[in-house]
């Protein structure tokens, strides 16, 4: 048996491998949401005052407003007051080094193939530094003392709103405020831990910084929050994973991640989303509903997003950028693989303000069995960005006859020297290409494989190499079935 | 105005076309819902602001004060005209040839009374749901329109003209108007709307237009609106089309302060063909809207949508063309088309190029593009000698043209290459 043939026969034997239980001791919040809760949040986390306030601020606005009905998604709402707000591992919550973790947390992230451990992240190929959230607790960073040197700051939410909270008071909510939206209006008040990470002027980050999220606890929801800071000149690649255990129940993640990248800045963003999609009947999953932006505040500034999205039952998702610097630079590339149940309505959105700013949006959209994949974007040309320059793209692949593949893009143009282009195309994969493979001795499963890793490569290829692997596999293992 | 002034303004109007069942679903349907506003993701674009905030009259005790159209039709188009004033009927002003009996041509008046069979099997089944209180209103009041049957296995070679004549001199006028137009089996047909304006006077027409296709009818379907700058005008188009057949429709919106085409288009039979292309030029601080839904309900399905527009001054335009293909509408085809040039620095376009499908056998694309003229192609034209307007012109009409000659009509299409030209002169 050839290498190849033994990773394709692996990963058709494998199902949502992420899909296990870490029996830990932990700490979970009753269920219920009020201001009681939200203030006992705050003071779990030795929070400043300013903190509690906005988001009790928050809170107050989130009770006025209605959940979004726009979307084409179809789902049973959440009952927000039948979700735990608080839980995480309930050993204390702070290491001076990895040898206090509790050990069946390190086994959980070994489970998931991430190694917390630096010399381990050494010996090998990546070179990463990890920022693991587990629940509602950040439970470990790791080259903490390599970033130190630079002047990097990398942590978690909590200890950046003990540690820096001049930064938090700047930045947090500057790009997505705590009234944008029913989700994230909810994530200010009840946000309990997250990334943080702010690269001073000049600094050229010199390693991935990558935050993994983990559901673990039945009936809670996770409610992250990341914030990134890329000073004047400086540069950062972020990843962020994420996956969950198998249940039979909908768990709610509902993130905030917010960026703001400074005159000459370059932040790039990758995610690659893996949170439990169900099982075949569209039973259990998780609900995804993310905001994700941000902000070209400097010239010449550029953000990059990237996402590979496999997991979530419904996926509500749309990284926008904001792009006010003159020549600032905004791009978003997407892989969506929708199977068996899931529902997908992600996009981008592109705000031009500055002049001579410049976006591309590419998205790949594959749907599978029952699943609808959607494409939502908006390219909105304000009217003094002079020399604006959109580029959008957004295919579709369709892979059997009971799936759904939707594109929405909105674009509103109030500038006469911008030019936008928008173009899209959805067909399924012709028997010719299938009858080509077939024809050089390629099984039909196969070259669907094939296919679709050729359909979606432009986009794999943007992703950083470690990041780029698991993304392929996962597509694989997405697809397997799906042909016969 | 609110919704009540606009039930107590058309209910003044003697209609008796919509049957009393009809008439209360849709008053019913008005008690519950609003004025479309900018909270609704359809109007979010449109502003409807100084359509509602007018005060109208009805219109429907003004004496007719013309005696001559023929400047206001479409030149070398004489036969078969149906001249409709502030939505009445003009019989005396009209020409009409029921060619050898294959055709009918009249008023919806008549046509309910002489075929009520026809006129029952059709009038009013084209809208699934009530969709906005505009069009329940023009359900529960219709007044009047053109009423067009086209009997099995018969040709009309002969274009026939709507003529829509808005005349509001001293007061601002609304008023409906309701088409319905019908291709029995194997017949063909070739029909333009025109909606002009006799005076500067503002008016509001409300207007909808209902057409059915059966089996391998072919329909060639114009709209052309050039009105004054005072007039709004919301117009309501569905078709339902049968197995094997074909339509075609050409908009072209010259002038009008607000100017909004839904087209809805059911293909609901099998290899049933559409293709719609549109036109349109706002200036000043007209907005001129076209909102397409194309539903592919069964297999073999071919549609196409082309619609570019020139926008200047501080003109707004929308174009959202939406693609729906239904589980069961395996090996359609369809494509989508959007193109905006815009020419001063305070217009706003927004383009929706929509797709949405539930089948896997598809094959289905669209595009938009909006940019300014190509300023090397104008340098490459002024570098030969040509003048910098005189370029302009060659480029815009350039740009129209892709447009222009989808027309199949050729006095119609010349009839607009000449205004075309006279506009950017």
């Amino acid at each position: 048996m050839s290498q190849e043939d033994k990773i394709i026969s692996d990963l058709k034997n494998k199902e949502y491998e992420a899909g296990f239980f870490s029996d830990y001791e932990s700490d979970v919040f009753p269920v219920g949401l009020n201001e009681d809760i939200i203030s006992q949040i705050s003071a779990k986390k030795n929070e400043p005052e300013f903190m509690l306030q906005f988001r009790l601020k928050a809170f107050r606005y989130w009770k006025t407003m209605t959940e979004p009905q726009w979307a084409n998604l179809h789902y049973e709402k959440p009952d927000f007051q039948n979700i735990s707000y608080y839980a995480g591992p309930k050993n204390k919550p702070k290491y001076n080094s990895l040898d206090e973790v509790d050990p069946e947390l390190l086994k959980t992230f070994e489970k998931l193939g991430i190694p917390l451990k630096e010399q381990a992240l050494l010996t090998g190929v990546s070179n990463v530094a990890v920022d693991a959230v587990i629940d509602s607790v950040s439970v470990h960073t790791s080259f903490k003392e390599v970033l130190n040197e630079k002047g990097i700051i990398f942590c978690s939410m909590s200890e950046a709103i003990q540690e820096h909270p001049e930064l938090i008071q700047k930045y947090l909510a500057s790009v997505v405020p705590y009234n944008d939206n029913f989700y994230s209006a909810l994530n200010c008040a009840v946000f309990t831990d997250g990334s943080f990470a702010y690269i001073p002027k000049g600094v050229r980050c010199p390693m991935e910084l990558s935050t993994y999220f983990r559901i673990n606890q039945a009936n809670t929801g996770q409610f992250e929050r990341t914030l990134i800071v890329a000073d004047e000149e400086s540069y950062v690649s972020y990843l962020e994973g994420c996956t969950a255990p198998m249940r039979d129940e909908n768990q709610l993640h509902a993130a905030v991640v917010e960026i703001v990248a400074l005159k000459g800045s370059e932040v790039k963003y990758s995610t690659v989303q893996n949170w439990y999609p169900g099982d075949k009947k569209g039973k259990g999953g998780v609900y995804n509903f993310v905001t994700k932006r941000g902000i070209c505040k400097g010239d010449s500034s550029k953000i990059s997003w990237t996402q590979v999205e496999t997991g979530s039952a419904i996926t509500w998702k749309y990284p926008s950028t904001i792009l006010l610097g003159d020549h600032s630079i905004a791009e978003f590339y997407s892989v969506a693989v929708t199977n068996h149940h899931q529902q997908a309505d992600t996009g981008s959105k592109m705000t031009h303000i500055g002049r001579n700013t410049k976006s591309t949006i590419i998205s790949k959209g594959i749907s599978l069995g029952n699943s609808q994949n959607t494409y939502r974007g908006l390219v909105k040309i304000n009217k003094n960005a002079q020399n604006a320059r959109n580029y959008s793209q957004c295919d579709s692949l369709l892979i059997g006859d009971q799936c759904g593949s939707h594109t929405f893009p909105y674009i509103d143009v109030e500038n006469p020297g911008a030019v936008v282009e928008h173009e899209a195309t959805t067909s399924k994969i012709s028997e010719d290409q299938i009858f080509y493979c077939n024809q050089r001795g390629i099984s039909a499963e196969n070259a669907v494989s094939l296919i679709v890793n050729g359909f979606a490569k432009e986009v794999l290829n943007k992703l950083p190499m470690e990041f780029a692997m698991e993304a392929q596999k996962l597509l694989s293992l997405t697809l397997e079935g799906s042909v016969g | 105005m609110t919704k009540q002034n606009f039930i107590e303004l058309f209910s003044a109007s003697d209609s008796n076309i919509s049957e009393t069942k009809d008439r209360e679903k849709s008053l019913e349907y008005i008690k519950t819902h609003e004025l479309p506003n900018k909270t609704d993701e359809n109007w979010r674009n449109t502003d409807l602001r100084t359509l509602v905030e007018q005060i109208y009259f009805s219109a429907h005790t003004k004496k007719n004060r013309i005696t001559s159209i023929n400047e206001l039709k479409i030149n070398g188009l004489n036969d078969n005209c149906l001249v409709f004033i502030n939505g009445s009927f003009q019989k005396e002003l009209s020409k009409i040839e029921n060619e050898k009996n294959n055709i009918f041509l009249g008023s919806l008046a008549e046509g309910k009374k002489m075929y009520p069979d026809i006129f029952n099997k059709y009038f009013n089944q084209s809208e699934k749901e009530i969709e906005t209180v505009f069009t329940a209103l023009n359900t529960a009041y219709a007044q009047n329109g053109a009423f067009i049957y086209v009997s099995e296995n018969f040709k009309s070679q002969k274009p026939i003209q709507i003529l829509n004549i808005s005349d509001s001199e001293s007061q601002s006028t609304a008023y409906q108007i309701r088409n319905l137009i019908i291709l029995a089996k194997n017949s063909e047909v070739n029909v333009i709307t025109v909606s002009k304006s006799l005076s500067d006077g503002i008016s509001f027409c409300n207007s909808q237009n209902e057409i059915f296709l059966e089996a391998n009818s072919i329909l060639n379907f114009n709209i052309f609106q050039e009105e004054n700058i005072e007039t709004r005008s919301l117009n309501n188009t569905r078709l339902k089309q049968s197995e094997n057949t074909q339509s075609t429709v050409n908009i072209a919106s010259l002038s009008g302060a607000i100017l909004r085409n839904d087209i809805k288009i059911y293909l609901s039979g099998e290899n049933a063909r559409t293709e719609i292309n549109g036109i349109y030029l706002p200036t000043n601080e007209q907005q001129f809207d076209n909102y397409i839904l194309i539903k592919h309900e069964k297999s073999h399905g071919k549609s196409r949508q082309l619609f570019k527009g020139i926008i200047a001054g501080q003109a707004r335009s929308v174009f959202s063309g939406r693609v729906l293909v239904d589980k069961n509408a395996q090996k359609t085809d369809a494509g989508q088309l959007n193109k905006n040039l815009l020419l001063t620095d305070y217009v706003k376009a927004y383009s929706r190029p929509q797709l949405e499908i539930y089948a896997d056998d598809v094959q289905c694309s669209h595009g938009s593009s909006t940019g300014q003229i190509d300023k090397e192609a104008l340098f490459y034209l002024q570098s030969r000698g040509i003048g910098e307007k005189q370029a302009k012109i060659l480029m815009l009409n350039a740009f129209a043209k892709e447009v222009i000659d989808k027309i199949s009509i050729p006095e119609y299409k010349n009839y607009i290459e000449n205004l075309f030209e006279n506009k950017y002169f």
